[in-house]
């Protein structure tokens, strides 16, 4: 628990949008994960329809591989992370507990360079929109640090998705967020956590006829405009001193 | 053989022996309910609860909460003996100061038997517990070998002093709280506990927006939409988290958990 490392991963992720003068992507954040986990490759995937598993980027042609074991085999951590809910973390590949969890994607997968692999769900409570995966090629943990660090890069990853799902119509222009929103910075401060933020996502799903994660979104929005905490503006909610309306 | 340990007719109890049969019998009570839930039907946030209305009971204090450390950078509540919002804040401030946070980083018991005494160690949280009608506070490690998963913290409306057995006592509860978080006593690996301990934080988060959809959808309190939440959860045997998936999804439950609130 470290909340000074998780604002300079913050900090990472914003500073890398800023120097490519372009609002925090997916693929920024899996490039930066990767540099500053050490990792070969880091990817994510989202949860499709269809698949249940939708490659959608990564950085390192070993992170698409592994993407592609996943979607082809139909088994693999990452599934097993979306369904279960929970980080899936594996420091070895080539072991026999791997190979019993996959006995075909665990082989393939060493075969085509990926001996550790990390997933990290991109989950908000019932919000579940992917996972982001990091893979090594040498074998071994991840140390509690670089742990921490990934699930704030999944933070990222989840902010950034539920935001282009919350405005489709901007998908074309940006690689995510919407122009109005490219000044900002992405952060999630750890006051955001509270209850209350989550109980307050609730109302304002059914105030407004969303889902939970435009639910999210618009709360988010809220706070920002008003230059007001996330936490401010979900306890006025709760209170019932805030109404959100249907769009 | 039956009468083997059976206590002799002359022997009178004095009340103070009484009161500690009692009591033992209720801690034992609890340890095996616990253990009951922790084998059928499991709801990690379920258990947690129960684990700190328990602790009230067993205790002899006025709260009870159960916090876990986010690798993120907080200390987040996941279970509460109420769903008072002024104390649910008391445990939400200790993200920033007080026992709890001290008790998390140190892994070590932390007992305030007077919050008022100076020197005060945590200014600003002595100043919330003492508006909230707090007098002590106590802090113990959930820990699992070397690393500390979070804290449980009691809270008392009177000053006085913890006896050394209340805390043993205290510290198994802790413990019990840490077997139901990571499943298993022995846990070979690090980093299964984080699957684990991200798993509960995030029932958690599930359980809160259940709790704000269906306090919507009734104009209700939020803490009575958690009531509801509980009771329906338990007076159907389903999972708590279940149930909450269940109003996400726009289950027709909802109609039926709200009909099940007292007029």
């Amino acid at each position: 628990m470290d909340g000074q490392r998780s604002a300079a991963v913050w900090t990472a992720i914003n500073d890398h949008a800023r120097a490519e003068g372009a609002a925090v992507s997916l693929e920024a954040v899996c490039l930066v994960c990767a540099r500053t986990l050490h990792a070969q490759g880091v990817s994510v995937a989202l949860n499709g329809p269809l698949t249940g598993y939708e490659p959608v980027c990564g950085s390192g042609a070993v992170a698409h591989r592994s993407m592609d074991l996943h979607v082809t085999l139909g088994e693999g951590p990452g599934h097993d992370a979306l369904a279960g809910d929970r980080p899936v973390l594996v420091d070895d590949l080539a072991e026999h507990e791997a190979r019993r969890r996959w006995p075909m994607f665990a082989p393939a997968a060493v075969r085509a360079g990926v001996r550790a692999i990390f997933v990290f769900p991109l989950l908000l409570g019932a919000i579940s929109v992917g996972v982001l995966e990091v893979s090594r090629a040498e074998q071994g943990w991840l140390t509690p640090r670089q742990v921490a660090d990934a699930l704030v890069f999944a933070d990222a990853a989840l902010l950034v998705q539920v935001q282009h799902l919350a405005s489709p119509a901007d998908a074309d222009g940006a690689d995510g967020i919407s122009a109005g929103e490219e000044a900002r910075e992405l952060r999630w401060e750890s006051d955001g956590r509270w209850a209350p933020v989550h109980q307050a996502t609730g109302m304002v799903a059914i105030q407004s006829g969303t889902d939970l994660s435009a639910a999210f979104v618009r709360l988010r929005a809220r706070a920002f405009a008003e230059e007001r905490s996330l936490l401010e503006v979900a306890r006025d909610v709760v209170a019932r001193r805030l109404r959100f309306e249907p769009d | 053989m039956g009468d083997h340990g059976r206590r002799p007719p002359d022997t009178v109890m004095n009340h103070g022996t009484k009161v500690k049969t009692v009591l033992d019998r209720r801690t034992a009570q609890t340890f095996v309910e616990l253990a009951d839930t922790l084998v059928v039907g499991f709801d990690v946030i379920d258990f947690l609860q129960t684990l700190a209305e328990r602790c009230v009971d067993l205790l002899d204090v006025d709260a009870a909460g159960i916090l876990l450390a986010d690798p993120r950078g907080s200390l987040t509540l996941v279970a509460a003996s109420t769903e008072q919002a002024r104390l649910l804040e008391l445990f939400q401030l200790q993200d920033e100061e007080g026992p709890c946070l001290d008790c998390y980083h140190s892994g070590q018991a932390v007992i305030c038997p007077d919050l008022a005494a100076s020197p005060q160690q945590w200014p600003r949280f002595a100043a919330a517990a003492h508006q909230g009608g707090f007098a002590a506070v106590q802090a113990f490690p959930l820990r699992l070998r070397d690393q500390v998963l979070g804290a449980m913290n009691l809270f008392s409306a009177g000053t006085g002093a913890v006896s050394p057995d209340r805390a043993a006592l205290t510290q198994a509860l802790a413990d019990v709280a840490t077997i139901g978080i990571t499943h298993e006593r022995t846990l070979r690996r690090h980093q299964l506990v984080t699957e684990q301990l991200q798993h509960a934080l995030n029932s958690r988060i599930v359980i809160e927006q259940a709790s704000g959809m269906l306090a919507e959808r009734g104009q209700i309190p939020v803490a009575e939409a958690f009531a509801l939440l509980r009771a329906y959860a338990r007076n159907h045997n389903e999972r708590l988290s279940a149930v909450a998936r269940q109003v996400i999804d726009q289950d027709p439950i909802v109609a039926e958990l709200l009909d099940s609130a007292p007029a």
